[in-house]
């Protein structure tokens, strides 16, 4: 009886060790298998489809299929911290917006070093977001409304993804500079507040969702990326009506801090040519994506410049009053 | 005074001192306090504090009912749960261990293990015949599952710290 | 009338080939497969096809993942009605009656209502969606912050019909679930609430581990205690002798007819509004009936108009989640989040434009969903007749499957071995509370509907700066604030009378 026992124990301890098995990669011949990449938002919206995209096509330059794992919540921290704690052998990476460093942690304290725990590989596209109205509304440029709101102070509500956001910061810079008493109404996404927006229940929403700016079911006043956007050539940016400050959120390419420089180089490849390719140019042009393509150094200064910037502008707002987490 | 009402009572007050530990010791720590925020919007502690309020002012209620029984010497109302022997709560015990302990090891030792030896205990505390077989259930499931996961749903479950 | 019957026409002509065909049959097994098995949500199904149809053509990949949402939310209330698992948090209402049903040996009858009201209500809500998308969307923009907080309210009065014998005891579970519900980031403020410093409970407690624990790892651990008597000690009986049993009499179908319109109704009206979310029609389903039953004592005890009330509620929502979809690009819920994500990978924007441009495609969709609901309605009679093979299976190998099955679904969300944890910590939770007398259904409906109100009140705070006024200022806002006070009236007055029954029987006699 014990034989057994024993045999079938040892079958099921050596089973276990094969399913478990995680070869180191040596950067030569990286990579030897398929990689696995978290994303840290759910299935449906622009970050994840996109991120499906980008690895459709990086997977073809790789040799090997890029897995994709869903590891959403907490606004991203929570895939983000599992990287944090993986091997960096470049099987394991993960898609993520440049908030889950620059702006989340913050306002509080997440399960990483933001600026120590991982290895920026490559940043893909830039999210662009606007401030938008109702094709009736009386407002019909950003002057309009900000004069309006200047002269009936606490009338305007404005609604956001939620409080900190990009959206809900630049309208909150703009309130600052031009002295505006206007009422934010947070809501748990951008598409609850266009909703609210398009029932009249508020009266303009910055939001990050440009489908409906896109084509033209909403008003567009002003759009919140660094440059004018191609599809919306007449819309005016914030930083040319004169404000300091833009969105500046990006979608990138994460591994755990230590990764080697040989892996990270032959990522960063794959991806940069991964987003000329077909699926990801599908999946951008829907999204309203604007293409960028910064590689591993460029975007780690990126992100070490804005974590600075970022504390200055959340305490100047009042959000913080020092950062919920150390950056290294 | 049955040992149903008194039951009843000690219930009741568990209830009430959950609800004052909450009140007085979770909220004020473990509700962070915002920087600045409109007040219009009630406070991020609003809602949790009514929600005890409300725990506290029926579990008041449920103590006072319950003593109106007693002094009327009318029967309380019959609960809905299922009375049990013993044995059988000793082996709801044991099956409440095996799940505690599932979650804390899993991450360490991976499913395989974790499953495997989870089912089989599961199955030797309804019936300690026969464990060879009940070996063999157990690992033929863990293995079923594993496959319709890992390749049709495409979930892939820890591996196992110790193993990496 | 004629020009949409006309467009039907052309419609039906685009989706008749094998190619959609075949992937409405393989949408909805999958989903049929997928939700049957406890712990895997119909939400999985659709996020797990997503992908797969990048590369299909729209109206294929389209029907695709419709089909998986309807099998999905049916075979949820497969496992609902048989072990006492929702699949779904959509079928949870389902086993309050369902599994009763299932132990007194009427599973099969259980099953089959649950056949007939799923489908006629999920054809139903289609039927609305097909003829008056546009005006029924427009009425559904009108619900905003103080509306949607007025609503919830009038809905959390259900949870006295779900609170079992004790209804003080059914509150504080209320309350219970108010509180956890808490639990996470402040949806105004984005500030920690007990989050004791765990990164996991940032978005709050899951609910999908919650309603497993609550509902079906309780009662496993309830039947793991039995002891198994001999090897041929079966769980419960799905196939009872008394053929009766087996079937659903035009009788008791007639009977729950009423019933199944009303849910049909309720559901609709909750898939439309977006914000809401679907779990919950089922519950206020249930609950309407109960309240307008003649014999609302049966409900909770294996009454069959309970299951046509879920069943029907829960059906009906997945038709009118597609009305603010389609016709202002408004999601209704998660997985119409996920398949809008489908049209746009494939080009096409859902909004007003897409009725304009493509009217054929949309029509196409809309004869889809007429098939979908045949189409499921044979594959789930099959289905059941499988499922009836759960009867064969040993009662103590077959629970603790079902115990794996429960952790595995809870950690497949999310990858999260956190979520078996609190799997395991709601399971336990769910087995003392029963013991000691507290429903756990209106911890349930509370912890579901929470979130929403409290964002919902908080936001329409803000939107009046503070006033609450802000209620009754507004005509629909005002009704649900009436309704609700109007059904609390009611349940108090109905308390009271049958507490002071008995005891004037007592004198009387």
């Amino acid at each position: 009886m014990t034989n057994h026992l024993k045999k079938f124990g040892f079958f099921t301890l050596i089973v276990c060790v094969v399913m478990g098995f995680s070869g180191t990669g040596i950067a030569a011949d990286y990579p030897k298998k398929p990689v696995t990449m978290y994303v840290v938002f759910s299935p449906g919206g622009s970050m994840d489809s996109s991120a499906r995209g980008l690895s459709a096509g990086a997977e073809q330059i790789l040799g090997q299929p890029i897995v994709i794992v869903t590891k959403d919540g907490g606004g991203g921290t929570v895939g983000l911290g599992v990287l944090a704690n993986d091997a960096p052998d470049g099987y394991t990476i993960a898609a993520a917006t440049s908030t889950g460093i620059l702006r989340i942690p913050l306002r509080r304290k997440v399960p990483y070093k933001p600026l120590a725990s991982f290895t920026p590989l490559f940043a893909y596209a830039a999210v662009a977001s606007a401030t938008v109205v109702n094709p009736d509304s009386p407002f019909k440029t950003m002057q309009d409304l900000i004069e309006f709101a200047k002269a009936n102070p606490g009338k305007i509500k404005y609604g956001t993804a939620g409080a900190g956001s990009p959206m809900h910061l630049v309208m909150a810079v703009i309130g600052m500079k031009e002295n505006i008493n206007w009422i934010h109404v947070p809501f748990k996404g951008s598409a609850p507040a266009e909703t609210a927006l398009m029932g009249g229940h508020i009266d303009v929403v910055s939001t990050g969702d440009l489908d409906k700016a896109i084509t033209g079911q909403l008003r567009t006043l002003c759009v919140h990326t660094k440059e004018r956007m191609g599809i919306l050539p007449d819309v005016p940016t914030t930083l040319e009506l004169g404000y300091n400050y833009y969105n500046d959120t990006l979608f990138a390419i994460y591994g755990p801090a230590g990764m080697d420089p040989q892996v990270v180089k032959a990522l960063e490849d794959a991806f940069e040519k991964a987003v000329d390719m077909p699926p990801y140019q599908k999946v951008a042009k829907q999204f309203g994506l604007v293409p960028i393509k910064m590689k591993s150094a460029e975007y780690r200064k990126f992100l070490e410049d804005g974590w600075p910037q970022q504390v200055e502008i959340l305490t100047k707002l009042k959000l913080i009053e020092q950062p919920a987490t150390e950056p290294r | 005074m049955n040992a149903n009402l008194a039951r009843e009572l000690v219930i009741a007050a568990a209830v009430l001192v959950f609800a004052l530990v909450v009140q007085f010791i979770l909220i004020p720590t473990q509700i962070e306090q915002s920087v600045e925020y409109d007040l219009a919007s009630l406070s991020p502690a609003f809602f949790p504090e009514l929600a005890i309020l409300i725990i506290g002012g029926l579990s008041i209620l449920l103590i006072l009912s319950n003593i109106r029984h007693l002094v009327k010497g009318i029967p309380p109302e019959q609960t809905d749960e299922v009375s049990l022997t013993l044995s059988e709560e000793l082996r709801i015990g044991g099956a409440m261990a095996v799940s505690i302990v599932y979650y804390l090891v899993v991450d360490y030792l991976g499913f395989w293990i974790t499953n495997t030896v989870g089912v089989t205990i599961l199955l030797i505390i309804q019936d300690r015949r026969q464990i060879w077989r009940q070996i063999l259930i157990a690992a033929a499931t863990t293995l079923g599952i594993y496959l319709f996961f890992f390749f049709v749903m495409k979930v892939h479950f820890p591996i196992g710290k110790i193993f990496k | 009338m004629t020009s949409i019957v006309g467009n039907l026409l052309i419609g039906l002509n685009i989706i008749w080939t094998w190619e959609h065909l075949l992937a409405i049959v393989v949408g909805s097994t999958l989903g049929l497969v997928v939700g049957t098995i406890p712990g895997l949500t119909a939400t999985m199904a659709v996020a797990l096809i997503l992908p797969l149809t990048f590369d299909m053509d729209f109206v294929t990949s389209i029907m695709l993942l419709v089909g998986a949402y309807k099998g999905g939310i049916f075979g949820g209330s497969i496992t609902a009605i048989l072990l006492n698992t929702p699949g779904t948090p959509a079928s949870a209402a389902t086993v309050l009656d369902g599994y009763t049903l299932t132990k007194q040996g009427k599973g099969i009858k259980a099953l089959k209502m649950a056949k007939y009201s799923s489908c006629l209500a999920d054809f139903g809500s289609d039927l609305v969606l097909i003829a008056v998308a546009a005006p029924l969307a427009s009425v559904a923009l009108k619900f905003g912050p103080p509306e949607i907080a007025m609503l919830i309210m009038f809905s959390l009065t259900i949870i006295a019909g779900v609170a079992g014998k004790s209804i003080l005891k059914g509150l504080i579970s209320g309350a219970l679930g108010l509180l956890l519900a808490t639990v996470g980031l402040d949806p105004i403020m984005t500030t920690r609430r007990f989050v004791f410093d765990q990164a996991d409970l940032d978005s709050g407690l899951s609910l999908i581990p919650v309603l497993i624990g609550l509902f079906a790892l309780s009662e496993v651990f309830l039947q793991l205690g039995r002891k198994s008597k001999s090897k041929a000690d079966h769980f419960a009986i799905v196939h009872s002798k008394d053929p009766a049993d087996n079937r659903v009499s035009w009788r008791e179908f007639k009977r729950s007819l009423r019933t199944i319109l009303r849910g049909t109704a309720i559901g609709t009206g909750i898939g439309i509004i977006p914000g809401i979310g679907t779990g919950i029609a089922s519950f206020m389903s249930y609950g309407q009936a109960k309240r307008a039953s003649k014999y609302p004592e049966k409900f909770g005890r294996g009454a069959l108009e309970g299951i046509a009330a879920s069943e029907s509620g829960n059906s009906a929502v997945v038709g009118a989640t597609f009305i603010p979809l389609l016709t202002l690009g408004i999601p209704g819920d998660i997985i119409t989040a996920v398949i809008m994500g489908a049209f746009l990978i494939q080009g096409f924007i859902p909004g007003p434009l897409l009725f304009k441009d493509h009217a054929d495609l949309i029509y196409a969709i809309f004869v889809g969903f007429i098939i979908c609901d045949i189409v499921y309605f044979l594959i789930g009679s099959v289905f059941m007749k499988y499922a009836a093979y759960l009867s064969r299976v040993p009662r103590r190998l077959l629970f603790p499957i079902v115990f794996v099955f429960c952790i595995v679904g809870s950690y497949a969300i999310h990858h999260s071995v956190f979520d078996i944890g609190i799997l395991v910590a709601f399971g336990i939770i769910g087995f003392y509370m029963q013991k000691f007398g507290f429903a756990t259904a209106p911890l349930l409906i509370a912890f579901i509907l929470s979130p929403i109100g409290e964002t919902a009140v908080r936001q329409s705070l803000l939107m009046s700066s503070g006033s609450p006024l802000i209620f009754v200022n507004r005509p629909i806002s005002l009704g649900f604030f009436l309704l609700t006070l109007i059904t609390i009236a009611g349940i108090v007055r109905s308390h009271f009378r049958e507490k002071h029954q008995p005891l004037i029987k007592e004198e009387t006699k």
